[in-house]
């Protein structure tokens, strides 16, 4: 059978003390605010034991002998409820259930008309007329004893309360008349009042109570309980049954009025005659009553554990309610006890309530939708009480199903976001539960849980761990964690809000889904969830913003600045950290930790000028298995002026990184803001991802803005004496032109250099490690707006470089000031100062952010930006001056003229460049070795002919490359003085002369090809583009222009005195020392041979360095320097057989004032004729004392040295002169002497004075250019 | 009838998770209930394992005829069973067998700890042991 349909209130908020109070319920009438009537109804809630010495009981005490005992000491408890007051057909079994008295509180302003107020209130006490029974009792002539007291309060003014006197006192004479009471108490807000006006409504109620428990058994008519039909009268009077209902109707209203002695003696009564019959529904209710009361007299302590006699009866008790199948009662029973077990807060009473409660719902109970929903409310509502968060997020789950059946889709999404609190992250509104939204809906429902209580509750622990959804994005084989339950409870969820037409909640719930289940999901159905979206959107206002981050996930985003590395900004940043973690598990920072110590508030604050574009570059990722269809991607700032720039994009699936450069500008000069959201628009709705970047935009007045672009890349790595190009892009993006530029550079080695005499003399020879055509920079000023141009850099590595920085000042004035260049300058040094801490690697070094550093300084002083950009960099400068110079007078006085010229500034950009050099290819030596030892003689001088050496080189390979080598031979330029450039042009001109006759285009002495070459003249260009490189063509478009390089870098032809056949070869790979040795087998001709003597005569004077240039496999060009190469004569002390002899034959003996002959032979051994000239010299104890002139017009420098030397002697000491000797036969020119001929000729000589003298015949060539120098020295005794 | 056993590991980590069904039309049908049924009944079993010194902690939780059974190890891995056989007998037999079992598995030195059992033996034990 089931009792259930007989109830019409299932009361499961029962506690285990309620039969002894009295209920009396508040309710407001007519038009009174809300605001007064929960500030009257908290001041009756106040009053809440009224003790019976206080009631103005007149006829109970008189009529009823039976309560007469504890009277004076029992004192009545009251219950007050807001509750609009239902039927119930339990509340003669269960009198506590009774509503006693209803009070109305009324606004006195109002005029309410008596009846019609009683016929309202009394309306309220039951809904349903129809079914009210008007039970009439014998002896009870005041009518019906059910009807609650009907009182209304109406509040009054104090000043009202005098005028109200009269009336009252009138109305009162007229009730009397009536016999009928008031039921208006003008009351005021006075606390003594309302207490009295509450003791009279308790006074009548327990007169009634009086009545009722006087009322002799009898009179007394069977109750009308809903489990068991009514006896009739005759069967009532006589059973024991009968009896013990009246006992316990007795003893229900004793407890009520607090007479706690009189309702133990009843239900005594009651057990011992129910013991015996079958009647166990009222032993058991008895017996409740009991434990009622035992609790009210024994108060337990709250960690005091329960009496077992008091455990064991109250198990009992719920055992018969089972045995019966009386659902209501045994609820009711286990939800008041388990309550009041658990609240004692004791481990032993806890278990036993856990007990109570598993009993509840352990065996599906039998009961209606609404009372499923009510008994797991509450069980839910107990649970949270000992801290079961997994149990009261079940239960919420389940009463969100049973709303399902019930079709209430508010409440189902409702229920089910409080059964998975997680879900509240998506925070589309705040959803909380309230009196208001229960009572909207069918059901009374009353939420167990306020919602303080709700807010406090961690997201974390209120379910388990495990549903956290970052433990869902590990995917792994087998084990579903616990997405059985979150992912059904997600798509209730979304079936709620759809039924709900709640789209906004929709699109959320879908896109949470997505972003954290998606690995769960199959592709098909992620596409049809996109769908869903795409049509919900379409019921949604024009771009509705939705705050839902990772749709599409940003992964990191930068403000792009001007030559800036890219340095990318992580989304999380600080305090936000946690926070963000929980919202978008997908977002990873890193970096998180690191920004946090860092000082938040350095703000960096980058100048724009006005119009320019100011770019963010983003990162999007799209972790789902179809495409992303942005309508708009844009990224928006505080300030009003801004105008961003959408783009619309599509993201392929699965895409890990998609760049995207987002741009906008600002108008408004002077604008001051930052970057705040990016805003992605797909399907009609706006995502909105916040953004955070520590730096403020700031828009300034249009300047000349010179754009330096890096082509190719900020890092070389380079081999050492590696060449390299590189170039810069300058571009002015400003909106005034740039008059001048200038470009400078700072380098930085490994190590500090120590400066010795060779690393100068190293520097200063070797080609600079920058250069770069410095004609091109000025034929381009003034640059005008968006005029670019590309300057070349040429770079050559050279060893512990380290860093380059190339500075870029730029003018809007061709000449600046020049206090104004100084300050630049000073600015420069401190500038550089600052960089020093720089390491490599640290990209912080541009242009930005050296104007920045100053510019923050300097923010506060900007009252007018648009005027005085330029001043405020000049105070700037006046600033760094402080550290240089302290004179303050100079300072004034430079400010002044600075102002004077307004609209004179300069700005510097600083490109870094870092080289990182290793070693390539080495030289360890270089010699020039004779072949044959046998020429080595000491005597041989080196203006002799040349006719074979070898040049070895030691060379060493670090790398795992190979290289093709070629040798270059330079000269040493600066410091040749006019005379000896005079000097090489003058040789240059002869020796190209003398090569153009011969015809022999190759610009080096290969000497085997030159042999070719001569047999074949024709075939010489053909031979050399065949046998030589690429590199070699371009030598020989620089022969061409040697002269205009001549002072500067003269290559001379030797350049080529390269290895033949290993010119082309390889240098084998990680040999260590591999030597190239040139040998020259054959003879060369006459003709190579003046030339290798007048080359050989020329290499003497002017060759200080070897270059050698190597070309690997990739096309890496480079040269080894041979530094600090001092060449020595004997270097060079090349020697070859003698080919022409000179021999001076003399007598053994000479006399004074006698004329003896001198003898010169000169051979030609040579295979053609020579035409020479000869002289003789005489000299006595070293010192020349006359010499033979010849008529050539060569004379040696140091011959005319002497020569003059020689005169001054004669001037001094004329005799000697003449009387020391005569010579006879003089000087003969242009002596022609055939092939292996000999010439001889006699010279009589006469002296003067006794004494050893020394003869030295010499004998050169007659041409200009002399090759050969050949003498012969005697000495002869004079007597 | 839907059986679902669990091995919950710390933090309520499922380790590994079979149902098992009579009919294929209970594969389509409340394996969501079932796992809220285990995850509720977590609550209950700590509070039980507190007062109860063996291993095996019978019936725990009960929800609309299913009665849920646990065995908790010492390292505090939770068994459950939920069922309606309410034999209790039989499901604390299981409950042993399947400790053997697992105790082979975290024996294994590549098994991590906490970590999801995924080897095919132990699924495949589990369920015969079941079937028993």
């Amino acid at each position: 059978m089931n009792f259930s349909r007989y109830t019409s209130v299932f009361d499961p908020y029962q506690r285990i003390t309620e039969p002894s109070f009295l209920k009396i319920s508040v309710v407001p009438v007519g038009s009174i605010s809300i605001k007064s009537f929960e500030h009257f109804f908290n001041k009756l809630k106040q009053i809440q034991h009224i003790s019976h010495n206080q009631l103005l009981l007149k006829k109970c005490r008189a009529n009823n002998p039976n309560i007469k005992q504890g009277w004076e000491r029992g004192f009545i408890k009251i219950q007050y409820s807001k509750d609009k007051a239902i039927k119930s057909e339990w509340e003669e079994f269960q009198p506590h259930k009774k509503i006693w008295a209803l009070v109305g509180i009324a606004n006195s302003t109002i005029d309410i008309k008596q009846k019609k107020i009683r016929k309202d209130l009394t309306n309220l006490i039951s809904n349903n007329k129809k079914k009210k029974k008007k039970h009439k009792r014998n002896g009870n002539n005041k009518g019906d004893i059910y009807q609650p007291i009907v009182r209304c309060f109406k509040i009054q003014n104090k000043e009202d309360e005098n005028q109200n006197k009269e009336n009252k006192e009138q109305k009162e004479t007229k009730n009397k008349k009536d016999q009928k009471p008031s039921i208006f108490i003008p009351i005021t807000d006075d606390d003594q009042k309302i207490e009295l006006a509450i003791k009279q409504i308790v006074s009548d109620v327990v007169e009634n109570l009086a009545q009722i428990i006087a009322t002799p058994q009898n009179n007394w008519k069977s109750l009308k309980v809903p489990f068991k039909q009514k006896f009739s009268n005759e069967e009532q009077k006589n059973s024991n049954k009968s009896q013990a209902q009246y006992y316990k109707w007795v003893a229900d209203h004793c407890l009520l009025t607090g007479l706690l002695e009189d309702a133990r003696t009843h239900y005594n009564k009651v057990i011992t005659t129910t013991n015996s019959s079958s009647d166990s529904i009222w032993n058991a209710s008895s017996k409740e009553s009991i434990v009622c009361l035992n609790i009210l007299q024994n108060k337990y302590r709250s960690k005091e554990k329960l009496n077992q006699n008091v455990i064991d009866s109250y198990r009992e008790i719920l055992l018969i309610y089972k045995k019966k199948k009386i659902e209501i009662l045994k609820i009711e029973a286990a939800l008041k006890f388990s309550r009041f077990l658990l609240e004692t807060k004791q481990i032993g009473n806890r278990k036993i309530g856990i007990e109570i409660l598993y009993d509840l719902y352990s065996n599906s109970p039998n009961l209606e939708i609404d009372e499923m929903i009510l008994l797991y409310l509450n069980l839910a509502s107990l649970y949270e009480i000992i801290g079961f968060k997994r149990k009261v997020n079940f239960f919420f789950s389940q009463i969100a199903y049973l709303f399902k059946e019930k079709g209430n889709w508010k409440m189902l999404h409702d229920f089910i976001l409080f059964s998975c609190p997680i879900l509240n992250e998506i925070n589309i509104q705040q959803i909380s539960p309230s009196i208001n939204q229960s009572t909207s809906t069918s059901t009374s429902l009353e939420f167990p849980l306020s919602s303080e209580k709700l807010s406090s509750l961690e997201m974390e622990t209120l379910l388990s761990k495990s549903t956290n959804p970052i433990e869902f994005s590990n995917k792994i084989k087998n084990t579903k964690k616990w997405i059985n339950i979150q992912i059904p409870i997600l798509f209730e969820l979304i079936t709620a809000s759809s039924n709900l037409e709640d789209y906004l909640k929709l699109i959320h719930y879908i896109i949470y889904l997505l972003l954290n289940y998606r690995s769960f999901l199959s592709e098909s159905f992620q596409k049809k969830l996109i769908i869903l979206i795409e049509k919900a959107s379409d019921y949604l206002p024009l771009t509705t913003r939705i705050n839902i981050n990772g749709f599409p996930t940003i992964l990191e985003y930068n403000l792009i600045t001007k030559n800036e590395e890219i340095k990318l900004n992580k989304i999380i940043t600080g305090e936000n950290e946690n926070q963000q973690n929980k919202s978008d598990v997908f977002i990873f920072s890193p970096f998180a930790y690191k920004n946090k110590n860092k000082n938040k508030n350095e703000i960096e604050v980058i100048e724009y000028t006005e119009n320019e574009k100011i770019n963010l570059s983003i990162i999007l990722s799209n972790p789902f298995e179809f495409e992303i269809n942005i309508h708009k991607i844009y990224f928006n700032t505080n300030s009003k002026q801004f105008r961003p720039f959408p783009i619309s994009l599509t993201i392929p699936p699965l895409t890990k990184e998609f760049n995207c450069l987002l741009t906008g500008n600002s108008l408004l000069i002077g604008d001051v803001f930052e970057i705040c959201e990016c805003i992605i628009e797909i399907y009609n709705l706006q995502f909105i991802h916040p953004i955070k970047i520590n730096k403020k935009i700031k828009i300034i007045k249009s300047k000349p803005l010179l754009k330096i672009t890096r082509i190719g890349s900020s890092n070389l790595n380079l081999f050492e004496g590696e060449y390299f190009n590189t170039s810069l892009l300058f571009e002015n993006i400003g909106s005034k032109p740039i008059n001048k530029i200038e470009i400078s550079y700072q380098i930085k080695y490994d190590k500090e250099q120590q400066i010795t005499e060779n690393s100068i003399y190293q520097d200063f020879y070797l080609p600079p490690v920058l250069s770069f055509d410095e004609k091109l920079i000025k034929s381009n000023c003034p640059l005008i707006l968006n005029q670019k141009f590309i300057l070349p850099l040429k770079w050559c590595a050279r060893k512990n470089l380290k860093k380059i920085d190339i500075l870029i000042k730029y003018f809007n004035h061709s000449k600046p000031l020049s206090n104004l260049q100084k300050k630049i300058e000073n600015y420069n040094n401190h500038h550089h100062d600052d960089d020093d801490n720089h390491k490599i690697g640290s990209v912080d070094n541009n242009e930005n952010e050296d104007e920045n550093k100053k510019e923050d300084k300097n923010e506060n002083k900007d009252d007018t930006e648009n005027k005085n950009e330029d001043e405020n960099e000049d105070e700037n400068e006046n600033e760094d001056d402080q550290e240089n110079e302290d004179d303050p007078k100079n300072e004034i006085a430079q400010k002044n003229e600075i102002e004077d010229e307004n609209d004179i500034y300069f700005r510097i950009s600083k490109i870094p460049y870092y080289l990182n050099i290793t070693s390539g290819l080495s030289l360890m030596n270089f010699s020039l070795i004779k072949p044959n030892s046998t020429f080595l003689k000491d005597n041989y001088n080196f203006n002799n002919e040349l006719k074979s050496f070898i040049s070895v080189l030691e060379l060493k390979n670090f790398t795992n490359m190979k290289f093709h080598l070629k040798i270059k031979i330079l000269k040493k330029s600066e410091n040749y003085n006019e005379k000896s450039s005079k000097l090489i042009k003058n040789e240059y001109n002869e020796y190209n002369k003398e090569r153009d006759g011969t015809n022999n285009q190759t610009n080096g002495y290969n000497f085997s090809e030159i042999n070719k070459i001569n047999k074949n003249s024709k075939n010489i260009q053909k031979l050399s583009n065949k046998s030589l490189t690429k590199q070699k063509k371009i030598d020989f478009q620089m022969n061409n222009q040697i002269f205009q390089h001549c002072e500067k870098r003269l290559i001379f032809p030797i350049q080529n005195l390269l290895i033949a056949k290993q010119y082309s070869s390889k240098i084998p790979l990680e040999e260590t020392i591999e030597n190239f040795i040139q040998t020259i087998h054959s003879i060369p001709s006459e003709e190579q041979e003046k030339k290798l003597s007048q080359l050989v005569s020329l290499k003497s004077m002017l060759i200080e360095r070897i270059n050698l240039s190597w070309e690997s496999e990739n096309n890496r060009r480079g040269g080894i320097f041979l530094h600090n190469l001092v060449i020595k004569r004997e270097h060079f002390d090349i020697l070859t057989p003698k080919t022409v002899d000179v021999q001076l034959i003399t007598q053994e003996n000479y006399n004074v004032n006698q004329l003896q002959p001198l003898e010169f032979v000169i051979n030609n051994t040579r295979k053609q004729e020579i035409k020479v000239q000869f002289n003789i010299e005489i000299f006595e104890k070293e010192k020349i004392l006359d010499y033979l002139p010849n008529s050539s017009n060569y004379i040696n420098s140091k011959l005319r040295k002497n020569r003059k030397n020689i005169e001054k002697f004669f001037q001094k000491e004329p005799y000697i002169s003449k009387n020391l000797f005569w010579m006879g036969q003089t000087i003969r020119k242009n002596i022609t002497i055939n092939m292996n001929d000999s010439f001889s000729h006699t010279l009589y000589v006469s002296f003067f004075e006794p004494g050893e003298f020394t003869l030295r015949f010499n004998c050169s060539s007659l041409k200009k250019r002399k090759y050969f120098f050949i003498s012969d020295k005697k000495t002869i005794q004079v007597k | 009838m839907i059986s679902t056993f669990m091995i919950i590991g710390k933090d309520d980590v499922p380790l590994y998770e079979a149902s098992f069904f009579n009919s294929k039309k209970q594969k389509e049908g409340s394996s969501h209930l079932s796992q809220f049924v285990i995850h509720a009944a977590l609550d209950i079993i700590e509070e039980k394992v507190l007062s109860n010194e063996n291993f095996f902690l019978g019936v725990v939780d009960n929800f609309n005829n299913f009665t849920v059974s646990a065995f908790v190890t010492t390292g505090m891995v939770k068994f459950v069973l939920l069922t309606e056989n309410k034999n209790v007998d039989s499901t604390k037999a299981f409950f042993n067998d399947v400790y053997e079992l697992y105790l082979k598995v975290i024996l294994n030195p590549f098994y991590k700890q906490n970590s999801p059992i995924v080897s095919p033996y132990f699924d495949k034990k589990v369920r015969e042991k079941f079937s028993k």
